[in-house]
Formats: C-alpha cells, sequence, structure tokens
C-alpha cells in the first residue's frame, strides 16, 4: 500500500514538473513572442511620414517640391503567375521608352532574380514609380504585386539652379537626405519628425473607437520661401550654357545679388545634372562651383585692392603712377601689362581702365602688405561668405605679416591669391553698396505648418568709406565705357564694370593658353539693383575677359534691364 | 396562532422586492449596456476606418491636384506654350525719352 501511494505520489510529482517545466517554457521562454503575437492581433501601429518642404521662388512658386511616388512591391505567397512572366510583363515599366533591347532584358533579369529569392515573402521590386505607372501595372492585375506610398521631389524648372537646389537621396538607413545646395544646408528643418500611430483593433480589423491610443504626432517639415528669382534664374541657366558654348569654355557660372540687402536672385553652374536622376550622374558634377572651387580672379581682384589704396589714401583717383614707364622688375621676376603697353603718366583711373599690372603694383606698394591684407580679410577674402548652402569652402589668404613684395606685387592685380565666385561678388557688393558688406542670403522666409520666420538680411561692417567706394565705381563705370571690353557696353547704362583674365596655375607655373575669364559688374551704377559676376573656365574662342565673359554679361544684362526697369541715362 | 398567521401573511404581501427579479433585471440591464457599448465601439471603430480612408482618399486627391499646380506652375514650361502659341522676345527694344513727341496727333 505504502508503496502504491508513493508511486502515485511520484507519478503527479513528475506530471507537476513537466507541467512547470511547459509553463515555464511557454511563459517564460516564450512568453515575449507569444504577447507579441497577441497583440498583434487586437493591435495596429503605422508609421507617419513627415512630408519634406518645400523649396519655393520669391514668387512662391516651386522650385523643388514634395510629390506622390510608389514603391512596387511583390508579395511571393500571393503570386500565381510564372515569375519570368511577371517580369516580362513589369520591366517595360521601370525602364525609359527609348530603351535599347539588351537593357530592356537586364531590367527582366533583375526582377527575375528578386522574385527567385528564397526565404523571403516580401520583396521591394522597383523605387519611386510614378502614379501614371502604379496605374499602368494596376491595370495589369498581376496578383502579389502591390504598391506603398513614398515621396519624391519634384522639379517643375527640370534641372534650372540644380547646383543651388542639391538633391535628396538615401543615407546608410535608406532614408531621405539632402545633399548639396538648400537641401543639404536646410536637411534638418526639411525633412521635418515622423510620427507614430498605434491603436488597438478588432477582429475584423477595424479600430476600437475606445480602445487605447498611441499617437505621436508628425511635423512636417517646413517650406523655404528663397529670394530665387525664376526670371533670372531661367534666363541666366539659358545664357550661361549658349555662352559656354559659343566661347568654347569648359564650364561656367554666373551670380546675380542684391547687393544692397545680399539677396541672391539667381545662381547658375555649367556643367550641370538633374537633381530629379541625379544618380545618373558623377560625383564631380554635384559639387557648386561658386562656392566650393577656388579660382585666381585676376583683374576683377583689382577693384578691390584699388579700393584699399583710395580708402587708405595711399592713392587718389588722380594719383600718377611713377613705376609705369615699363616692365616693372620684383625680385627675379618681371611684371607686364597684359598687352605689353606702357604709360608713364597713367593715373589710378588708367590704371584700372586699361587693367595696369604694373600700375597695380604701384598700389599695392603705397598700400603696403599688412593694410592690403587688413583690407582684403575685410572684404571677406579668405574666409567663408555663410552663405546658406551646404558645402561652402573658405580658401585662406596667406598669413598676414609673411607676405614678400613678390606676393604683395601679384596679389595686386588678383594672381596668386585665391577666392571662390560667391566671396569675389560679395566683396564686388560691398563697393556697389556704398562700401558696406552684406552676406550673401537665399532663404528670405522659413514657413511651418503654422509659423513663419523671416531671415532678416545680415548687413556687416564697413569696409570702405562712401567716397572711396563712390571713387572705384567711377573708375569701373570709365572701365566699363573705355576699357577693353568697350566694343561690348550697351551705350547709355550706367554700367560699372570690370573684366578679368587670369591664368590657370598648373605645377607651379602659369599655363599660357588656359584661363579663366570674369566680368563683374553692377547697374545702375549709382544706385544698383543687381550685382553680376560671370565666369568662364579655359575659353576657346579668345582667352580674354574682354572678348568672352565681357559679352555674356552685356547679352544677360540686356535682358535684366528690361525686366528690372532700368533704362538708359541717355 | 390564526391572527399571527394572518399576520405574517399580510407582512409578505406587503413586501414589494423580489431579489431574483431584481437581479435579473440588473443583469439584463449590463447585458445590455455591454452589447448596447459594443455596437456603439464597433460603429464608431468602423466609422473612424471610414473616415480615414476619406481622409486618403481627399489626400490622395489633393496630392493629384497639387501635381498639376506644380507643372503648370512651370515657368520654363510657360514659356515653351507661349513660343509654340507665336510669342517671342523683342529683339529690338527702343527707349523713348519723354520729352520726345510719340504718336503725335495731326
Amino acid at each position: 500500500m505504502q508503496t502504491r501511494i508513493k508511486l502515485v505520489a511520484a507519478f503527479f510529482l513528475v506530471i507537476f514538473i513537466a507541467l512547470i517545466g511547459r509553463l515555464f517554457f511557454w511563459q517564460v521562454i516564450r512568453g515575449k513572442d507569444l504577447s507579441a503575437q497577441a497583440r498583434d492581433q487586437y493591435q495596429t501601429g503605422k508609421n507617419i511620414s513627415a512630408p519634406r518642404g518645400n523649396i519655393l521662388a520669391n514668387d512662391s512658386t516651386w522650385l523643388a517640391a514634395r510629390g506622390e511616388a510608389w514603391l512596387v512591391y511583390a508579395s511571393l505567397p500571393d503570386i500565381k503567375d510564372d515569375y519570368r512572366k511577371i517580369a516580362d510583363k513589369l520591366a517595360p515599366f521601370f525602364v525609359e521608352e527609348d530603351t535599347e533591347r539588351a537593357d530592356l532584358l537586364i531590367e527582366v533579369e533583375r526582377i527575375f532574380s528578386l522574385l527567385s529569392k528564397e526565404e523571403v515573402v516580401w520583396i521591394p521590386i522597383k523605387h519611386k514609380v510614378s502614379t501614371e505607372v502604379k496605374r499602368n501595372i494596376e491595370a495589369l492585375g498581376i496578383e502579389g504585386i502591390g504598391f506603398e506610398k513614398q515621396e519624391t521631389r519634384m522639379y517643375p524648372e527640370a534641372s534650372s539652379a540644380a547646383h543651388l537646389l542639391g538633391f535628396v537621396g538615401k543615407d546608410t538607413h535608406g532614408e531621405d537626405i539632402g545633399y548639396f545646395g538648400l537641401e543639404g544646408y536646410y536637411n534638418a528643418p526639411l525633412s521635418g519628425k515622423p510620427g507614430f500611430l498605434g491603436r488597438e483593433r478588432d477582429a475584423r480589423g477595424l479600430p476600437i473607437g475606445i480602445g487605447d491610443t498611441t499617437e505621436v504626432t508628425a511635423i512636417s517639415g517646413v517650406d523655404l520661401l528663397t529670394h530665387i528669382d525664376k526670371t533670372v534664374q531661367l534666363l541666366l541657366d539659358e545664357k550661361l550654357v549658349e555662352g559656354i558654348e559659343k566661347y568654347g569654355a569648359v564650364g561656367g557660372t554666373a551670380v546675380v545679388m542684391n547687393p544692397k540687402d545680399g539677396a541672391i536672385l539667381a545662381m547658375s553652374a555649367y556643367p550641370s545634372y538633374d537633381p530629379a536622376s541625379y544618380s545618373e550622374y558623377g560625383d564631380i558634377y554635384f559639387k557648386n562651383p561658386i562656392v566650393s572651387d577656388s579660382f585666381e580672379p585676376g583683374s576683377i581682384f583689382k577693384v578691390l585692392v584699388m579700393a584699399a589704396g583710395l580708402d587708405s589714401d595711399a592713392v587718389g583717383p588722380d594719383t600718377k603712377c611713377e613705376i609705369c614707364d615699363g616692365p616693372l622688375k620684383v625680385d627675379k621676376y618681371f611684371i607686364k601689362t597684359w598687352n605689353n603697353e606702357y604709360n608713364a603718366d597713367a593715373t589710378m583711373l588708367d590704371v584700372i581702365v586699361h587693367s595696369d599690372n604694373v600700375g597695380m603694383s604701384y598700389v599695392g606698394q603705397q598700400v603696403g602688405a599688412d593694410t592690403l591684407y587688413d583690407y582684403l580679410d575685410a572684404f571677406g577674402i579668405g574666409s567663408a561668405t555663410n552663405i546658406d548652402l551646404q558645402g561652402e569652402i573658405e580658401p585662406r589668404l596667406r598669413e598676414k605679416g609673411t607676405w614678400n613684395i613678390v606676393d604683395l606685387a601679384t596679389t595686386s592685380f588678383g594672381q596668386g591669391v585665391v577666392t571662390t565666385p560667391i566671396q569675389m561678388i560679395r566683396a564686388v557688393s560691398a563697393i556697389a553698396n556704398d562700401g558696406v558688406l552684406v552676406t550673401p542670403q537665399i532663404v528670405d522666409r522659413i514657413m511651418g505648418e503654422t509659423w513663419g520666420e523671416d531671415i532678416k538680411p545680415e548687413i556687416g561692417n564697413r569696409v570702405v568709406s562712401v567716397k572711396s567706394a563712390n571713387e572705384v565705381t567711377a573708375m569701373m563705370v570709365e572701365a566699363a565705357k573705355n576699357g577693353e571690353s568697350k566694343w561690348t557696353h550697351l551705350r547709355g547704362f550706367n554700367v560699372a564694370g570690370k573684366t578679368g583674365t587670369a591664368q590657370i596655375p598648373i605645377a607651379g607655373h602659369y599655363d599660357e593658353e588656359r584661363t579663366i575669364a570674369s566680368f563683374v559688374g553692377f547697374a545702375p551704377a549709382d544706385d544698383p539693383d543687381f550685382v553680376m559676376l560671370i565666369t568662364l573656365r579655359e575659353p576657346s574662342s579668345s582667352p580674354w575677359a574682354s572678348e568672352t565673359a565681357a559679352p555674356l554679361w552685356y547679352t544677360i544684362a540686356k535682358d535684366l534691364f528690361i525686366y528690372f526697369g532700368i533704362q538708359p541715362s541717355r | 396562532m390564526n391572527k399571527q398567521n394572518r399576520k405574517l401573511q399580510t407582512n409578505q404581501k406587503s413586501t414589494p422586492f423580489n431579489v431574483p427579479v431584481a437581479l435579473i433585471s440588473i443583469l439584463s440591464m449590463f447585458v445590455v449596456a455591454t452589447v448596447f457599448f459594443a455596437i456603439e465601439a464597433s460603429t464608431l471603430g468602423a466609422h473612424l476606418a471610414k473616415l480615414e480612408n476619406e481622409e486618403f482618399l481627399l489626400a490622395k486627391e489633393k496630392q493629384e491636384y497639387s501635381n498639376q499646380l506644380i507643372n503648370s506652375s512651370s515657368l520654363s514650361g510657360m514659356g515653351e506654350k507661349a513660343e509654340e502659341l507665336g510669342f517671342v522676345k523683342p529683339s529690338n527694344v527702343i527707349y523713348i525719352s519723354e520729352k520726345e513727341a510719340f504718336a503725335k496727333l495731326p
């Protein structure tokens, strides 16, 4: 009897231990999985995407806008057709209309290999297809092929202002992120913050009204209202490309800015790319040369050095150059004029009008290296302009106190010193703006869903006096009328301008053939509406700016005069 | 004894509270309330789902109109249309000073 009782007790003990063990397995080891499965049955959750903000022109029309696109995916368990047939049906929608047959077959193979993957049930086939393509695929009624909404970027003006806008690509996690230009600089505010909605659902999958709800509201990305004037921007794009083709240049840049408040009205660079299909272009196309490339400015730099000379009273407009009767020997080098012609009685006005390198060396000598450094530094040469674009570089000026006589002489006529086009146009804007420096700005206003914030113009320090600025302006007006580019000057218009032809430094010496031709100017000279800088890289029709960059500047200015309502003064 | 029985019967007749009936009534009320609220919650859920669906469709429609608006606001597109319609940019602009007489009547 005792033995039987013990056996029964042992039996129950074993059963008890087995039950405890099983309970431990379900409750502890599989507990989390099972509760997750249970939760999935009565809870639903979805991420609420934050729409990316738009980038608007100054008339509130779109430069870059958020658009709707679709991810085409395959749910393998739901597919009934043969994979090959599905790939044949889908491939034509994912290639360009004029694609060759070989490329189409590559696309077919790509889709087929995706569908043939093992141990997966859900496969993304193509990202960011248009609504039209989605409708066409839906019409085919392929079972197991579905669509998921995505966001895309629309560019109503196509590749216009591509360098200024930047583009939206993917980060390492596959999330949208802005690169270059405004998209890169303002990525965080443009992106916004995604939200989440979690709540209980009933057996039919419908939300339970009185159930638990977890909601994190999505914050939309802000819209950026820029100073960009579409009319000026499109004009600049069109004329720059025409000019580059006409003068056989390998590239070029053009910027139009309001010198009074620093508003960038248009910015164009070529070669360019299409931000809607940025992946088809190489990295070299993405960099904005206006803010990211340095160049030796050449003679357009002379107006800054002359402003320093006039403001420091080292020279006056009528001061005669005492060393302009021939080439100037500096150390072991000879400094010559561009045409090897010399005017012994040249005044400072003549020096600017005829872009006299020897005369400018004289100005440099009169000003002195340290003072010249201080003025150039005040003009913003050697420091970032802090324009609201990603990728601005700040090529440094040679350190103060280390300039030798050759450095001083060459810097005086814009060689041996590097700057960026945006630094250069800002410095010249200071002359146009009565001697006061402004910060170039692209964005005028940031607009949220229920709020807006104006970006105020950043007016900087006075660099030179009003008198000095006016004297340099008068010299630039004479240079435009009677300088080397006088043949292209628009008669009657009060334009202040200066040409610049800089040789390109290569491996310790200057290339005789390859130049950067530039023209900077503003109009009307006495109360400017705009300042514009044009640079052409390695023009082949002529190396001289007076025969390339200057006529291009006037071609654009002619249309700008009409647009801004600028009339000839006589 | 009869007197006492009569008194007890009188007392029993005057008691209006019937416990089982009351319990059943309360239970019934709870059942009805539960069913009612379940139906209400379900209806609310269905209504919410319907509103969300409508919101989705409206957002989709809005996006389509936005796309149309964005594309039609393209200045380069307008320029192309203007050219197709025969508009050309002025090739030679003549500025007339205020002092000069123009369109003078005979």
